[in-house]
């Protein structure tokens, strides 16, 4: 018996200090992630993915917008997503085609400024990923929209609490009434595609 | 740009002027008087303009609030107006310049009102006088060009003038503008084209005002929603006077294309430099 003990204790204080030091992270995130945001602009980003001469995939984005969201994990159907686009901050690294984007031929931001969500319905997918469906308006055209919605992260920044999500959503621009460059079966082939995919990523500040 | 566009905008407008002008006057062949009903200028005009519009746009709302999508209104009003000036008789030509400068107020507040109003109501102000004011030295200019010469020879002059404007429109990131600009082209070209048969086609004054008025309503849509430069859109209004040119020259006699040649280098001046200007503005790389 004698002879065991030590064994025993060496054990039971291996096994000890190793449930110690290995034993999982405290799960924080779920509690964190639920509340108000505003959507941290600095580190945000929107961006767009069109077809460009039936062959490859362009990508652009803008760089003045503002949100705000609400996130309930725990009852996702009470979160609230909305958010404002400046459409003349399109970026596509060509001065001359950024202002034909906000030219008539498309985006016509002498009239239409802004591009704008608002989230009717919220659904768990699956842990962490949500189905958003909400109003996009866009060139004086209101449409609903169903978006997939991601849950990254929980962090601090500079004191405050951030949480990270990211949003995707496909939306067919003739249905906007922007139909330049169109091919006339409204598919991909033309100069440039029917079918944006929108891109957005937000680093939330916890309110 | 694919190819159907191009005929859409290019090639349709000017074989539905050439239809209507010549169809109207085989109408009228076994009447009275064998000659093209003054009806008939206008109306091609004013139809032709669909086919250039409708390359570049679906079918319109009833009304839009986007200010590029009322074009289509803009154009059936000039039509309707334009067949009213051709029938009005002499004597009330008051009225019925009365009635043309009210049709282009009516169009730049057509154009216009969704950007100015209800926060710069001054400005589209402005924009309506200035177009009013425009359309009527320009019209009353090209009118009475058009009765000193009827037949070919001013609507084969004055297509440059939307080519050129085709240039601006489309340099000033406003592609489909261009496009717009190229079906009044072939337009133009169509009636002179019909002219050479109907040896005495008239477009005064009811083709003038609709050709006029599209051109101020391109020009605008142009200047206040896209990025046309100014200078070259005013160029583009001041060519037709190169039609005073080399008029009174006494040794023009004898060269019936002198003349004709002097005018277009007239109008082409103030044309190539308004294409220059747009040019030095235009997208690199879109």
């Amino acid at each position: 018996m004698n002879k065991l003990i030590f064994p025993v204790l060496t054990t039971s204080l291996v096994a000890t200090s190793a449930a110690l030091f290995l034993r999982p992270a405290p799960v924080e995130a779920r509690s964190n992630s639920t509340g108000s945001f505003v959507a941290d602009p600095v580190h945000s980003s929107i961006n767009f993915k069109i077809r460009h001469a039936g062959s490859s995939n362009f990508y652009g984005r803008f760089n003045d917008f503002q949100g705000t969201f609400t996130l309930d994990q725990d009852s996702p159907e009470n979160s609230v997503f909305n958010f404002t686009v400046e459409l003349s901050s399109v970026d596509t690294k060509v001065n001359d085609r950024d202002n034909h984007l906000r030219s008539p031929d498309f985006f016509n931001t002498k009239l239409y400024s802004e591009a704008t969500f608002s989230s009717t319905a919220v659904e768990r997918i699956e842990d962490g990923s949500y189905r958003v469906t909400g109003d996009f308006s866009l060139h004086g055209v209101s449409k609903e929209i169903i978006a997939v919605v991601t849950h990254i992260a929980d962090g601090t920044f500079q004191g405050s609490q951030r949480t990270g999500i990211e949003a995707t959503f496909e939306l067919k621009r003739s249905d906007f009434g922007i139909t330049s460059f169109l091919a006339p079966d409204g598919g991909e082939s033309g100069g440039l595609g029917n079918k944006v995919t929108i891109l957005a990523s937000f680093e939330g500040i916890k309110q | 740009m694919d190819t159907n566009t191009l005929i859409m905008a290019g090639v349709v407008p000017g074989a539905v002027t050439f239809v209507v002008l010549i169809g109207t006057w085989l109408l009228c062949l076994g009447t009275k008087e064998i000659r093209q009903p003054r009806w008939a200028a206008p109306l091609a005009l004013g139809l032709a303009y669909f086919p250039a519009y409708f390359a570049t746009y679906s079918w319109p709302q009833w009304w839009s609030g986007d200010g590029t999508y009322r074009l289509p209104h803009v154009a059936m009003l000039l039509l309707i107006v334009g067949v009213f000036e051709s029938l009005a008789k002499p004597s009330h030509r008051k009225r019925v310049r009365t009635l043309h400068l009210l049709a282009i107020a009516t169009l730049a507040i057509l154009l216009l009102q969704p950007l100015y109003l209800p926060d710069e109501g001054l400005r589209l102000a402005l924009w309506v006088t200035g177009s009013m004011l425009v359309a009527w030295i320009l019209s009353a200019f090209l009118n009475k060009q058009a009765r000193l010469n009827p037949g070919w020879r001013i609507p084969f002059m004055l297509a440059v003038v939307p080519l050129a404007a085709s240039f601006v429109l489309l340099y000033g990131h406003w592609a489909s503008g261009g496009l717009h600009a190229g079906g009044l082209v072939a337009m133009l070209v169509a009636a002179s084209l019909s002219a050479a048969i109907i040896t005495k086609q008239q477009i005064a004054p009811g083709g003038i005002t609709v050709f006029v008025g599209l051109l101020i309503a391109l020009l605008l849509i142009g200047l206040n929603y896209a990025s046309v430069q100014p200078i070259a859109a005013a160029l583009v209004l001041v060519a037709p006077f190169g039609l005073l040119a080399g008029r009174k020259a006494k040794w023009h006699r004898g060269n019936a294309w002198l003349p004709i040649l002097v005018q277009l280098g007239a109008i082409a001046i103030p044309l190539l430099i308004a294409f220059a200007i747009a040019y030095e503005h235009r997208p690199v790389n879109s």
